[in-house]
């Protein structure tokens, strides 16, 4: 098969796995009660598949995941686009050369950091727009409790799955990183 | 170094590229389709939840009992019916909901578009839900939404061509302005709480409120008819060295559970 058609249906797999993750992430908010609802299921969706894959397309992932979610989201377009992808090409960066291993801990550190790195980013853009339209929210900083809760719910659900997930993908068994 | 600066130049050019063609108008038609194949399955999962929750509450499945003679077949009629009576009795429900709108609004003069709930979304910034009638259905941005008999549950935050977003009474950014039920002058404002909680905050210290007092819309702003129901008082908490008291409130809609809801797009003032 000629290596364009494969990079062409890796895309569209790339898109449709970002499409469900998307789906899951809104669907099962209304599941859960608070705070198991502030998961952050786009997160640990792009963690669990920067695992498994190594792979740099998890940034594009993060991408597509992050377009499909700025479609129903109330704040400016681009704010959880740019927020997220970067932050999935810090953590594919950390991943690669900080941590430099798969273990149970690594994927705890790296959902937390890149929900740190998200939230940072997305907040500093809220604010920075807020303060240019003239419409800043009193209550913004409140939320920070708010965003605890998805960092530590988000966090342990990775480890979870990580654990859950050794049990089906040898891959994830093996410590040491591809070269 | 060198080249992971140069990929992160690049991927935030794409980002950049991608959000100036938002703004210009020219990914509208692959974001209306996008949206509505993930609305087409956030809707499956939201009213698979809300189907669910509802049968394990009224304990639609029990516990399989040891096999009588008849067997599996009687057991399978048995989950069958109970699935149907399930169903029936959401129905009834929407039905009923439904009915006290109609008796709402046929007692008033707004104009409204009813939509059904196809998503929530609980970000830690908002706490929403995604309806299925947008500007198309001459929805606007902060067009009040109700449920049953003039409840309001909160205001449109983001219009789309077929689909709205409503920003619940309860998230941390909304605000309506209100008063106490039968007072003549707007008290305070009714704001949310990390989508778990919604408080009266702003009233004076010289007005009186207690609880099982009823919190109304009080009109003030534009396109927000007065009188519409948002809570009542459960307790007050005043404080003497404060300029303001303010009061935790009881919704009087279910927050987490809403199949339909009626937009008001002209309030006829």
């Amino acid at each position: 098969m000629p290596s364009s058609r494969v990079q062409l249906i890796g895309a569209g797999l790339l898109a449709i796995v970002s499409f469900l993750a998307v789906i899951l992430h809104f669907g099962l908010a209304s599941v859960f009660a608070y705070p198991i609802n502030k998961i952050n299921l786009v997160v640990l969706f792009v963690i669990i598949v920067l695992l498994i894959t190594e792979s740099g397309r998890t940034v594009w992932i993060g991408f597509t995941a992050y377009f499909f979610m700025e479609l129903f989201s109330l704040a400016p377009f681009g704010a959880a686009l740019y927020s997220g992808t970067i932050s999935a090409l810090i953590s594919f960066w950390l991943y690669k050369t900080v941590f430099a291993n798969r273990t149970i801990l690594t994927t705890v550190a790296l959902t937390a950091i890149f929900i740190l790195i998200y939230r940072s980013q997305y907040s500093a853009i809220i604010y920075a727009v807020g303060r240019f339209s003239g419409d800043i929210e009193t209550t913004f900083f409140s939320q920070f409790a708010s965003y605890g809760w998805e960092l530590a719910i988000t966090a342990v659900a990775a480890g979870l799955a990580h654990f859950f997930l050794k049990l089906f993908i040898p891959k994830l068994n093996t410590t040491k990183l591809r070269k | 170094m060198q080249l992971r600066g140069k990929k992160f130049v690049n991927i935030s050019a794409v980002i950049g590229v991608v959000i100036v063609l938002h703004y210009l108008g020219l990914t509208a038609s692959l974001e209306n389709y996008s949206r509505r194949a993930v609305s087409g399955g956030i809707s499956l999962i939201y009213r698979a939840a809300i189907y669910l929750s509802r049968k394990t509450e009224e304990g639609v499945f029990p516990a399989p009992k040891a096999c009588l003679p008849g067997g599996r077949e009687t057991i399978e009629y048995q989950k069958d019916f109970e699935l149907k009576k399930a169903r029936v009795s959401l129905l009834e429900e929407e039905n009923s909901s439904l009915r006290s709108s109609l008796g709402f609004f046929s007692s008033s003069t707004y104009r409204h578009v009813g939509a059904d709930v196809i998503g929530r979304n609980i970000d830690p910034v908002d706490t929403a839900i995604i309806i299925n009638s947008g500007r198309d259905a001459g929805i606007r941005i902060n067009d009040p939404v109700v449920v049953g008999d003039g409840i309001l549950i909160g205001k449109v935050g983001r219009v789309m061509e077929t689909t709205a977003i409503v920003r619940l009474i309860d998230d941390t950014n909304s605000r309506v302005a209100a008063m106490v039920a039968g007072m003549n002058k707007s008290l305070g404002l009714v704001e949310g709480g990390y989508g778990v909680s919604v408080r009266l905050g702003f009233v004076p210290q010289n007005e009186i409120i207690k609880p099982g007092d009823m919190v109304v819309s009080s009109g003030l702003e534009p396109n927000m008819p007065r009188g519409l129901g948002i809570g009542i008082i459960e307790i007050v908490e005043k404080k003497p060295q404060e300029a303001f008291q303010q009061a935790i409130l009881k919704t009087l809609a279910d927050l987490r559970d809403i199949k339909v809801v009626s937009v008001i797009i002209d309030t006829g003032r």
